[in-house]
């Protein structure tokens, strides 16, 4: 049981990482886009995996897409800003298990790691 | 000798006898609450939640006609079998639980009968003067056109 | 149907078009049935489908849309050789196109589009699911073919969600996974911003799976508030496929059976009453504990065990009633007997038609229904249908025709009693209630003529001019009334005078449980039967102000630009010190074809509520009085009882 936070934000990560383990949550690593979320996926083998989408080098999207490829099991929430429907859709058809969107409360986080751990 | 138990409860100042085997329980106020009734006749309290049952309350004052008078930690609601269903009185206190003759009880005095209907009998003892109340009468509503 | 602010231009070349198309299809349809022009007739088809669809979806014609929908993905299938065109599709189609026509005839005339549509899509699904589902069956187990049915599905979001459209999108896909999702309200949900999507998604879905996994699938996704499954019911699909019927009857003939003791069920049925009450006292507790310990993860693991005691709630509830069920032919069957009995003493000739009979309802309820019925007949043969000469002399035919009907709508079964008598006369009864002092002069004038004619259930009211042996007893209607009221129904008439009356008496399908939404003023708090309500509307101060308009004592409510008389709950139940109403919400609630507003101050919420009858204690010479608007009492979840509004006496006395 982990997680693995994957934003290009150090300070977004470095909030995200602290909340968690204020609330008893495992957080196994961090990545900045998302190249480096795919190589640490396989490294870290994370239960759940909060996922940015706009990023440098690799998009949010195409991430969730390639992670699938390698674990099709893989339990990914996308996390998005206001009003990008359209890519939260993308993210969701790629095989994200659910969204969540910024800013949010810590308990709407923790209420959906814990939904997508529950539904295996 | 025909010795009868009777529950004992008071309004006002006087006391009231009523056959103990009518009486299915004695509660106190403090442990139920009484849900009002919209456009109940005057003299119900209200209903309680008898673990379950809706159990009707007639406000004892009320029905008799007395002055109302605000329920204090001494009131008492009695709940009694009337024609099969549990009803409850509100009444200001319940003294006791005691024991009387049967030929204690006077039944003859018409002057108090035909002042309140509920009253069927006297019960003379020593100093003392009871009002045996025909519980059924309480609960039973005559058709007022 | 919303033609608001629509193009006429718009409107005049979608319906040229539209026609064009249906004509183009009915004729393509004809070619296929002859055998002819197989694979281009189906591409023309599919296109003139596809292009109705589009049209009708951005004129806002939904019905149209959703049933042009559900024929593409037919289509679709056909197009692709997945599935063969037999008469059964055939005939389908056809039917959708006929529907089809008779939308667009709807919208010409701009009448009120009231297709019915729900079976054609529950064929169609059906069709599709049963095409899958044989070539299932012969892969696999062919002797274990499941029972596969459509679901009305509805799912209430929590307040917080943002972007609902992929929160729907969500549930689509997942339950896509194990069926075919046929319609949906919000419609194209993708398309619909949060502002616009209210709380609530509503599928009609079709699979073969339990309720248990659909209900799995759905609770994957986070931030539902409440999730309920309703299976529809199959006649349709059975009339459908009679060789389907056949093959059912012969399993369910093999199905084992005991008899139990009703006693039993009834105790069962008590304890699933107490185990809801404390289903919903648990769920209050349980969102009570989430708002303390948001963080902790077993609250969350509670949070999803509850709801899974929901449904089981629910499915249990179901079962049990289902074993209480009985049809209506069991006292219909006892009718016509007595109909000809009476006719022959009448010297009237009648033919009673039944319909419906096998339509179910609590055996609780049924046999309190034979008094009021055969009151309605008697009333009906005695005073309804005149007799043969006078039937002669108005040109009517000699034999009168009386019908009895049954059928069920949602969680109601509705019986209406039709004569083709005389009708009732507003001015005779009119008379009869000045005669009888029921009402004054002042008051019946100031009355529609549909209110009058409520006077028939007051007590004392008796319409026949001599009284007679057959139904003129000293008891009226009144009994009526109140019988279908210690039922929790309602009871309505529609007459034309000349022509016939008839009654129609709408029932609860149990008398348990039932949804309510509860309603607090001060310390009372009532329940408002569900069934009831149209709309809920919290309104401010200042809004409030600009529609609520006062004539004399009555309040007018301006509503979708009806004008609707306003019941403050308060002020009705002479509840003391009336607090300032710039809180209040307005119930919009329906009772016999009227509407009117309820403003009530406080909202609690929606639940399932256990209704325990007040029945002994109400009612001339009894102790409650005879407290016409309450119609029961329910314990909630945390031990307040609340009062069960009757609306339609409410609604009748306020009036009066």
């Amino acid at each position: 049981m982990g997680i693995l936070i994957v934003d290009d934000a150090v300070f977004v990560r470095a909030d995200i990482s602290r909340k968690l383990k204020q609330n008893d949550f495992t957080v196994l690593g961090e990545a900045g886009d998302g190249l480096e979320a795919i190589e640490k996926y396989q490294e870290l083998k994370p239960s759940v995996v909060l996922m940015d989408i706009t990023m440098p080098k690799m998009d949010g999207v195409t991430a969730i897409k390639e992670i699938k490829k390698i674990d099709p099991n893989a339990k990914i929430i996308v996390c998005s800003a206001m009003g990008q429907e359209s890519f939260v859709m993308k993210a969701i058809q790629a095989g994200a298990k659910s969204y969540i969107i910024k800013p949010y409360k810590t308990e709407r986080l923790i209420e959906e790691i814990i939904k997508v751990q529950l539904h295996q | 000798m025909d010795q009868n138990q009777f529950v004992i409860f008071v309004l006002e100042d006087e006391e009231y006898a009523i056959d103990i085997s009518k009486v299915k329980e004695i509660n106190r106020l403090k442990d139920m609450a009484i849900y009002k009734i919209p456009k109940a006749p005057y003299y119900i309290e209200g209903m309680i939640n008898l673990r379950g049952t809706l159990v009707p309350i007639v406000n004892a004052r009320k029905k008799l006609g007395m002055d109302v008078y605000e329920i204090t930690k001494r009131s008492r609601i009695i709940v009694v079998n009337s024609y099969g269903q549990e009803v409850g009185l509100l009444v200001d206190g319940v003294s006791c639980v005691e024991e009387f003759d049967l030929s204690c009880i006077d039944f003859s005095l018409d002057e108090i009968k035909t002042k309140s209907d509920y009253i069927a009998g006297v019960i003379h003892e020593e100093k003392r003067m009871l009002f045996y109340i025909d519980i059924e009468k309480i609960f039973y509503v005559e058709q007022d056109l | 149907m919303n033609t608001d602010g629509l193009d006429v231009e718009d409107l005049c070349l979608f319906l040229e078009e539209t026609k064009e198309q249906i004509e183009k299809m009915e004729e393509e349809l004809l070619k296929l049935e002859n055998g002819q022009e197989d694979e281009e007739s189906i591409h023309c088809i599919f296109r003139m489908v596809h292009s109705i669809k589009g049209s009708s979806a951005i004129m806002g014609f939904e019905k149209m849309t959703s049933l042009s929908h559900a024929l593409e993905n037919l289509l679709a299938k056909i197009r692709e050789k997945e599935m063969h065109i037999d008469l059964s599709v055939m005939n389908i189609s056809f039917y959708a196109v006929d529907l089809l026509r008779e939308m667009y005839t709807n919208i010409c005339e701009g009448t009120e589009c009231n297709t019915y549509i729900d079976d054609i899509l529950e064929q169609i699904n059906h069709t599709l699911r049963q095409d899958k589902s044989h070539k299932n069956a012969k892969e696999e187990h062919p002797s274990a073919k499941e029972v596969s049915s459509t679901h009305k599905i509805e799912i209430v979001f929590d307040e917080d969600v943002e972007m609902k459209c992929i929160k729907a999108f969500q549930i689509n896909e997942i339950l896509s996974q194990i069926g075919t999702i046929s319609k949906t309200t919000p419609a194209d949900f993708i398309q619909v911003s949060d502002e616009n999507f209210g709380d609530t998604l509503v599928m009609l879905f079709y699979t073969e799976e339990e309720d248990e996994k659909i209900y799995k699938q759905i609770h994957s996704i986070s931030q539902l508030k409440s999730v309920s499954i309703k299976k529809l019911q199959r006649d349709t699909l059975d009339k459908m496929n009679e060789g389907e019927k056949i093959q059912e009857n012969y399993i369910s003939k093999e199905k084992s059976t005991i008899r139990v003791d009703i006693n039993k069920i009834d105790k069962i049925l008590n304890l699933v009453g107490e185990f809801i009450t404390d289903k919903e006292n648990l769920n209050q507790i349980s969102l009570h504990l989430k708002k303390v310990y948001k963080n902790d993860v077993q609250i969350h693991k509670l949070l999803n065990t509850l709801s899974h005691i929901n449904l089981i709630g629910t499915q249990l509830q179901d079962i049990v009633m289902s074993t209480r069920m009985l049809p209506l032919e069991n006292i219909f069957k006892r009718f016509p007997r007595m109909v000809r009995d009476l006719s022959l003493k009448c010297n009237k000739e009648i033919d009673l038609i039944i319909e419906g009979s096998e339509t179910e309802i609590d055996r609780g309820i049924i046999e309190e229904l034979v008094d009021p019925i055969t009151h309605l007949l008697r009333n009906a043969i005695d005073h309804g249908i005149e007799e043969k000469h006078e039937r002669i002399q108005k040109g009517k035919k000699p034999i009168g025709n009386l019908k009895l009907s049954a059928k069920s709508e949602e969680r109601h079964v509705v019986i209406t009693l039709s004569d083709d008598g005389c009708g009732l006369d507003v001015n005779k009864i009119k008379r009869k209630v000045l005669e009888k002092g029921i009402a004054t002069e002042d008051k019946l004038n100031n009355l529609s003529d549909k209110d009058i004619l409520y006077y028939i259930f007051e007590p004392g009211f008796s319409t026949a001019t001599k009284v007679s042996d057959i139904s003129g007893r000293g008891v009226g209607l009144d009994v009526v009334k109140s019988n279908i009221r210690q039922l929790h129904g309602m009871i309505d008439i529609q007459t034309d005078k000349g022509k016939g009356t008839s009654f129609i008496i709408k029932l609860p399908l149990t008398l348990a449980i039932s949804q309510a939404l509860i309603i607090k003023e001060q310390e009372y708090t009532f329940a408002l039967p569900v069934y009831n309500i149209i709309e809920i509307l919290r309104i401010k101060n200042s809004y409030t102000d600009k529609r609520i308009h006062k004539v004399g004592e009555i309040e007018i409510f301006h509503w979708r630009e009806e004008a609707i008389p306003l019941i403050r709950v308060e002020q009705y139940f002479k509840i003391d010190n009336l607090l300032p109403t710039n809180k209040a919400s307005i119930i919009i609630v329906a009772v016999a074809e009227r509407k009117f507003g309820f403003v009530v101050n406080k909202i609690v919420k929606e639940q399932q509520i256990v209704i325990k009858s007040i029945g002994d204690f109400v009612g001339q010479n009894k102790l409650l009085g005879n407290l016409e608007d309450i119609s029961g009492v329910s314990i909630l979840g945390d031990g307040t009882l609340a009062y069960i509004m009757d609306i339609s006496s409410v609604s009748r006395n306020f009036n009066q």
